[in-house]
């Protein structure tokens, strides 16, 4: 090792504590890295498994796909594992005790496919030739069929149609069964008869929707088995996963005439194949913007460590100067410095993050479980990419922080070192300080502003971590609050797991059925809705341009037809729901002056001209409060509209309570009255003989559920007993999704707040301490000329109020730039107002004052200990 | 006494500030100097001594003028050349030492060497530090010395690369009288046996008269310039 | 360069593993055996233009020196850069600079051995013709006893003194050209001036002079007791000749871990100003030297003294005194 290295480590050694706190900063900020790059992967494995238990595992399907297409997407270099599946369609099930499933739908998988789609064996095996077949459990839980390992059955196998004024419409698995006033209202055709032998039973699979009318079976398909011209379903498993899949898939369909080539872009988005490209841009941008917040944050800390090492070292840097060593020598003594800092930091900060990783989702599993039981958790997934990655920037962030002091110490000449001057060459108009200071401050005042202008270079490096500090933390707080937004506008929406949606319009009826289920276990939250589809003609200039637009071509330019969704909410329900919103129960409970809260601001999803898709919150309507909003409905063709008693408007609002659901897409809005109000204005309408009532006005139930899978079949049962018709929907799996998404996002957001917090914290402790225990000898000066403690503290005081003054009055127009900045990079897939969190930027200058006031009147303490003679005599080494 | 020229310094000019507030620290000083000389620089503070010095020391850039050692125009060089010239052809010794704090006696004693990437030749090693009175402190640091122990110390690291010419200033300064003899002492033993070109600035007329020559600034100008040996 | 033994050496072992290399590569692709031949290539290549480069800047140091040798020491060849062939050109120069400077001491030594002779002739042939005139004058047979007796005696005090600056003069030589062995034992400084003034003390009783001498009685040095007492006699001869009647003539001596150090002074006459920085010269002559002063004993005083590791120094002021400071150091540098 050579002398100027030599010496590096010694001075390192003898700096314990600061060299251990610039190790520790490195440290966390290597650790922070790692963190984020493993949680990413970690979280992308995780939606991984989450989507393949769902739905499979595949890449790219093509749909009906012949022997000879099959035999080219088999031989395609980029296919790794084909699986064939097809939809054989429908048979009706015998015995089956669930009107709403009266089928076996019966689908064919390869080997292949039974290993890549989840399909869950409770017993029995795969099936391995096409006679044989393995049934979903619920056939026998559910339908009451007694069926079991061994029993061969013989099924007609045909399609379902839906037939509506002489229309064939071929229906699916995603359709339930359909009805009319006259019962079911589709046939199912009978194309061919086999017969299956039993060798399995499977749990209901997760991708057969609960409303699907045909309980799964699985049944064996070969490719050897395939005739020539029947037809099957390839999906693809690809070699390469990354965003040349698609130009190749379809490249591959096009050469073989193959029609129809679909991708599971959920399972693609979490490996960041992503096709949409506005999405994918915001994306990366994202990451981007949080990679470069770690980094800045990491080498603000960092580069301070060492620009104080070297001042601290600058005596003997002039030394070694003097002494004949070059620019070269003295800057590689920093670099060293960084090497030894970063060899030490880097391979124990990867161990840190990885470990904090690991014990935050040792922590945050439970919570997920909680959420939904049946779900994978969130498991430590590490790439050697991503160390590389971590190591990379790691390496790069102590580079450029040490980059600087580098430089620094490399100008650092003999002479400087000899005289020691530097910092006295001052100019009277340099301190200069205003008579108001100190007329308004004292002597104190003066002197701390005086301090701070004549070491300008120490000054301005701790105002720039203050500064940063405070922009890391307001932009940090902002991002968190748009990832969650943008989590937010991206979701459906739903709020509940099971709706009930009533086909009658028959209150009493209807009423009998909700008190029913009501009483069922497993229902954490209810709330009862009664729709009435009205309409109002809103004064144009009321509406937003979005919808405007829509309606540029119609002659009614002064008013635009909106629909206005009247729900009322069962009393229970909208007594929480007005006091989230804000308003008097009471007021809403007044049928003779009806109110209503609207809900204004939805979150809409469309597609841009360019094409893109884009996510925005808007505001559909323009209303005042206390404004009137007129309402009508149309009860049939030949009458003209009714004139419904028009609702007071009393609150506007975005938040929605269970059960209602907003859109986006045209001049749709919903308003919240109580059932008092409802019934007021409903009266009319009940005494006349409507034609199809439920057009007009439909009952709801919409359930939150500990257990929606439970009470499903409860309230099948229910259903079944009644008479009364209604629909079951059990969102639960889609919703939950969703809700895990959010809080797993808030989760890790608020972490990561905490730790730039902690971080930014750290910073200004550290730089104002060093600053001040830089300054021991002059403080030392001026209390032995006499100043008082007090004097002393008031000084110290008026500093940090100048120190923070200065931040505050830099810090926040750079935040705002940069939260503008990344702003204007969501608005090309997420609209929403630009807001300034007001509330983080009061925390953020109360806390930069207490924290900065704290940090300096500890050094300062600290100080005053010590003896003044001592510290006079001390030679700045 | 030999006649080879080490130094040769030109018509040296050195002004510090702008304007009104320009200060000329050293006003066209000329002189030269021949191997093995001993010459004190005396003068009240403020002449240009540590000026004068700093800039023979290659730590300092003139104005104007040129400083030649051994055949080099030093201000030529550029600031890596210089650097390592400094390190190979001049022995810089201050008043407050300037040792490295965290380098022990024989790793600051050979420090040119070291920088050089070089292995002291351990048996001159072993006679310089035997002549300073080192040899027992070798593993201590600067901090475990005595000032005078320090700037024997600093005297042999100045001397280590056997330089052309070796500069001081005030090398007493900071000394009681035994101490400030001692080191006298041995800049002369190193001036009078290795025939050492010394510069030294001083205050002190004693040490002033044990010099072979004797230069007296003021104003930034060399006012005498007296052999008193030969 | 291909002359070199290392460089034949080098070269045939390269070759060696380049072919190895590309059969071995060859056999496991052949495209891979055609980059691993072209790489090592490259790789000999560039390693032997280095090593020319370098086989060359040694040929131009051999070259410099070679001007060296023949005289010429005006080529600067340093560069002031990092590495070895930096550091050997710098180390060259010194040597340069060492060896120029020598041979300027040599030519000066030349001058310095001719102005001697000339010195040397003059002292002798004062007292030769003194001599040859009283030889003479004693030829003639009438001469009075007394005047016979007066120049027979002036005669042999020349004689003594031609006896005495020729031993001088031989040791002088002797002590230049080092075939002298100086000792190497503890000196204890007392005893060292003890012997030293012991054939002093008559003429400074003569005139009346008083000797103080002062100091730790156990200081020493490692030296040579007969030659150093030589050198201290013939500094204390000069204060006494130097020194009027009645005056006093002061000797202290220390030691410190540097030097030992023997100071001698005087209350005399001084030396004037511009005689000072001459007066260890050989057969220099003072403004007050005496009459009979040759100018040898202060130049083999500090012959002597320097040559054990120490210096004389003088300092002086006229009509107040002269002070000479000895000092033998401890380690040789």
């Amino acid at each position: 090792m050579n002398i100027v290295n030599r010496l590096t480590l010694r001075q390192l050694m003898l700096n314990k504590k600061r060299t251990i706190v610039t190790i520790l900063g490195s440290i966390v900020s290597v650790a922070m890295i790692t963190a984020v790059c493993t949680l990413v992967t970690s979280f992308m494995d995780m939606m991984q498994r989450l989507v393949i238990s769902d739905s499979g595992e595949w890449h790219v399907l093509y749909k009906n796909v012949d022997k000879r297409q099959l035999d080219a997407i088999n031989k395609d270099e980029e296919s790794k594992i084909v699986i064939l599946s097809r939809d054989r369609g429908y048979s009706p099930l015998e015995g089956s005790q669930n009107p709403n499933k009266p089928y076996i739908f019966i689908k064919e998988y390869n080997k292949n496919g039974f290993a890549k789609f989840p399909v869950k064996l409770v017993e029995g095996r795969i099936p391995e030739s096409p006679d044989e077949i393995i049934i979903s459990q619920s056939i026998i839980s559910n339908a009451k069929v007694d069926l079991k390992i061994g029993d061969s059955i013989t099924l007609d196998i045909g399609q379902r149609y839906h037939i509506e004024d002489g229309e064939k419409l071929r229906l699916s698995q995603t359709d339930s069964l359909s009805r009319n006033e006259n019962g079911i209202a589709e046939i199912l055709t009978k194309e061919f008869t086999k017969t299956y032998t039993i060798v399995g039973i499977i749990e209901q699979p997760s991708w057969e929707p609960t409303w699907s009318p045909g309980y799964t079976a699985l049944s064996y398909v070969d490719e050897s088995l395939l005739g020539e011209d029947e037809t099957v379903n390839a999906s693809v498993i690809v070699k390469n996963l990354n965003q040349k899949l698609f130009k190749h898939a379809e490249n591959l369909a096009q050469e073989n005439g193959i029609n129809e080539v679909s991708y599971n872009h959920e399972l693609l988005r979490y490996y960041g194949v992503i096709k949409d490209d506005s999405l994918k841009n915001t994306l990366f941008i994202f990451s981007g913007i949080l990679m470069v917040i770690i980094v800045v944050g990491s080498i603000s800390l960092i580069y301070n460590a060492f620009a104080i090492s070297v001042a601290d070292r600058s005596r003997y840097l002039g030394m070694l100067s003097s002494v004949g060593a070059t620019k070269k020598q003295k800057r590689n003594s920093v670099f060293f410095e960084g090497t030894v800092i970063g060899s030490v930091s880097i391979p124990i900060g990867i161990l840190a993050g990885l470990l904090g990783i690991g014990v935050t989702l040792f922590l945050v599993n439970p919570l997920i479980k909680n959420i939904l039981p049946v779900t994978a958790n969130m498991r430590l997934v590490v790439h050697p990419a991503t160390i590389l990655v971590t190591v990379l920037i790691s390496v790069a962030t102590i580079f450029i922080s040490s980059y600087i002091p580098a430089r620094r110490a490399s100008n650092m000449s003999a002479i400087d070192a000899i005289r020691q001057t530097k910092d006295v060459k001052l100019t009277k108009r340099q301190v200069k300080t205003s008579r108001i200071t100190r007329f308004i401050f004292g002597i104190e005042g003066d002197l701390a502003l005086k301090n701070l202008k004549r070491n300008k270079g120490r000054y301005k490096a701790t105002l720039f971590s203050l500064i940063i500090s405070i922009v890391l933390f307001l932009v940090v707080s902002q991002f968190t609050q748009y990832l969650k937004k943008t989590a937010e506008l991206t979701s459906d929406g739903i709020n509940y797991d099971v709706a009930i949606y009533f086909e009658e319009w028959n209150k009493e009826k209807n009423n009998i059925i909700i008190d029913k289920i009501k009483t069922l276990d497993n229902i954490t939250k209810s709330a009862k809705i009664d729709i009435l589809y009205a309409s109002s003609n809103i004064d144009a200039d009321k509406a937003p341009d979005f919808i405007k637009e829509q309606y540029t071509d119609s002659d009614a330019n002064e008013s635009i037809p909106y629909q206005i969704y009247v729900n009322a909410l069962d009393d229970a329900s909208l007594k929480s729901y007005a006091n989230e919103v804000g308003v008097d129960f009471e007021k809403l409970k007044d049928a003779n002056n009806p109110s209503a809260i609207v809900i204004d601001t939805v979150n809409r999803r469309y597609y841009t001209s360019e094409g893109n898709l884009k996510y925005e919150e808007s505001k559909m309507i323009n209303l005042d409060i206390g404004e009137k909003l007129p309402l009508s409905i149309y009860v049939s063709e030949e009458e003209p509209e009714w004139e419904l008693e028009s609702l007071k408007v009393i609150a506007l609002t975005n938040k929605v309570p269970v059960g209602i659901f907003t859109f986006g897409g045209g001049s749709i809005i919903n308003v919240i009255v109580s059932e008092d109000v409802f019934d007021k204005i409903t009266e009319d309408i009940k005494n006349k003989d409507i034609k199809n009532p439920v057009s007009l006005m439909q009952s709801s139930l919409f359930l939150i559920s500990s257990n929606p899978l439970k009470l499903q079949e409860d309230i099948e049962a229910i259903q079944n007993e009644s008479d009364n018709m209604f629909h079951l929907y059990n969102l639960y799996f889609q919703r939950q999704r969703e809700a895990q998404l959010i809080t797993l996002i808030s989760v890790f957001t608020y972490g990561f707040i905490a730790l730039i917090t902690a971080i930014c914290i750290a910073n200004i402790i550290n730089t104002i301490s060093t600053s001040i225990a830089l300054r021991k000898r002059e403080f030392a000066m001026l209390r032995s000329v006499g100043m008082t403690p007090q004097g002393f503290n008031k000084m110290i005081n008026f500093e940090s109020l100048f120190y923070g003054i200065k931040a505050i009055l830099f810090g926040l127009p750079i935040s705002f730039a940069i939260m503008y900045l990344m702003h204007s990079t969501l608005d090309v897939s997420f609209s929403f107002g630009f807001a300034l969190p007001w509330l983080e930027i009061g925390i953020a200058v109360v806390s930069v004052f207490v924290i900065v006031g704290i940090a300096m009147l500890y050094s300062g303490a600290k100080i005053k200990k010590e003896n003044i003679i001592d510290v006079l005599k001390q030679e700045i080494i | 006494m030999s006649t080879i020229e080490i130094l040769r310094v030109e018509n040296l000019s050195k002004i510090y500030g702008k304007g009104e507030t320009a200060v000329k620290a050293l006003d066209d000083v000329s002189f030269t100097v021949t191997k093995g000389e001993f010459i004190a620089v005396v003068g009240p503070s403020g002449s240009g001594k540590s000026t004068l010095l700093h800039i023979l020391g290659g730590v300092d850039r003139p104005t104007s003028g040129r400083v030649i050692i051994e055949g080099t125009d030093i201000y030529k060089l550029d600031e890596t050349k210089l650097a390592i010239f400094r390190r190979r052809q001049i022995g810089l010794i201050y008043q407050f030492y300037n040792l490295i704090p965290v380098l022990n006696v024989k790793e600051n004693m050979t420090l040119p060497l070291l920088l050089d990437g070089r292995t002291p030749d351990e048996a001159e090693l072993t006679k310089i530090v035997n002549t300073l009175g080192l040899s027992d402190r070798l593993d201590y640091l600067p901090n475990q010395l005595s000032g005078g122990q320090q700037q024997r110390v600093s005297i042999g690291r100045a001397l280590i690369s056997n330089p052309a010419i070796m500069l001081a200033d005030e090398p007493t300064g900071n000394l009681d009288s035994k101490n400030s003899s001692e080191i006298i002492e041995l800049l002369k033993v190193f001036n009078k046996k290795l025939k050492q070109t010394l510069i030294i600035i001083t205050h002190d007329e004693r040490i002033a008269l044990q010099a072979d020559r004797v230069m007296t600034m003021k104003d930034g100008r060399i006012i005498t310039d007296e052999v008193i040996r030969s | 360069m291909l002359r070199n033994k290392e460089i034949k050496i080098y070269i045939a072992i390269m070759t060696l593993v380049l072919i190895t290399g590309t059969w071995v590569s060859y056999h496991i692709d052949p495209l891979a055996g055609l980059i691993t031949f072209l790489s090592l290539l490259c790789i000999i290549i560039i390693s032997l233009i280095f090593t020319n480069w370098r086989y060359k800047k040694i040929a131009q140091l051999s070259q410099y020196l070679k001007r060296i040798s023949a005289g010429d020491y005006t080529l600067d060849v340093r560069d002031n850069d990092e590495g070895e062939l930096s550091i050997l050109k710098s180390e060259i120069y010194k040597v340069t600079v060492m060896l120029s400077e020598q041979a300027n001491i040599l030519k000066k030594d030349k001058l310095f051995l001719a102005d001697s002779i000339s010195d040397i002739s003059h002292q002798l042939k004062t007292p030769i013709t003194s001599m040859f005139v009283m030889n003479d004058l004693l030829q003639d047979e009438n001469l009075p006893q007394d005047k016979r007796i007066e120049f027979t005696k002036n005669i042999s005090s020349q004689l003594e003194r031609l006896q005495w600056l020729v031993s001088s003069l031989l040791k002088l030589s002797k002590i230049d050209a080092g075939t002298i062995e100086f000792k190497k034992e503890n000196v204890n400084v007392r005893k060292l001036i003890d012997r030293a003034v012991e054939h002093l003390l008559i003429p400074m009783e003569l005139k009346n002079q008083t000797l103080e001498v002062t100091g730790n009685e156990n200081d020493s040095f490692i030296g040579d007791m007969n030659w150093s007492s030589e050198a201290i006699t013939n500094i204390v001869k000069n204060c006494i000749e130097h020194t009027p009647d009645g005056g006093k003539i002061s000797i202290s001596h220390s030691e410190t871990s540097i030097y030992t150090m023997i100071e001698i002074w005087d209350n005399g006459a001084g030396i004037h100003k511009e005689d000072l920085p001459y007066i260890f010269n050989r057969f220099y002559k003072g403004k007050n030297a005496h009459n009979d002063s040759i100018g040898i004993g202060l130049a083999m005083a500090k012959s002597i003294i320097e040559k054990q590791n120490g210096i004389i120094e003088v300092s002086s002021k006229l009509g107040q005194g002269t002070k000479f400071t000895i000092k033998f150091y401890k380690s040789v540098v």
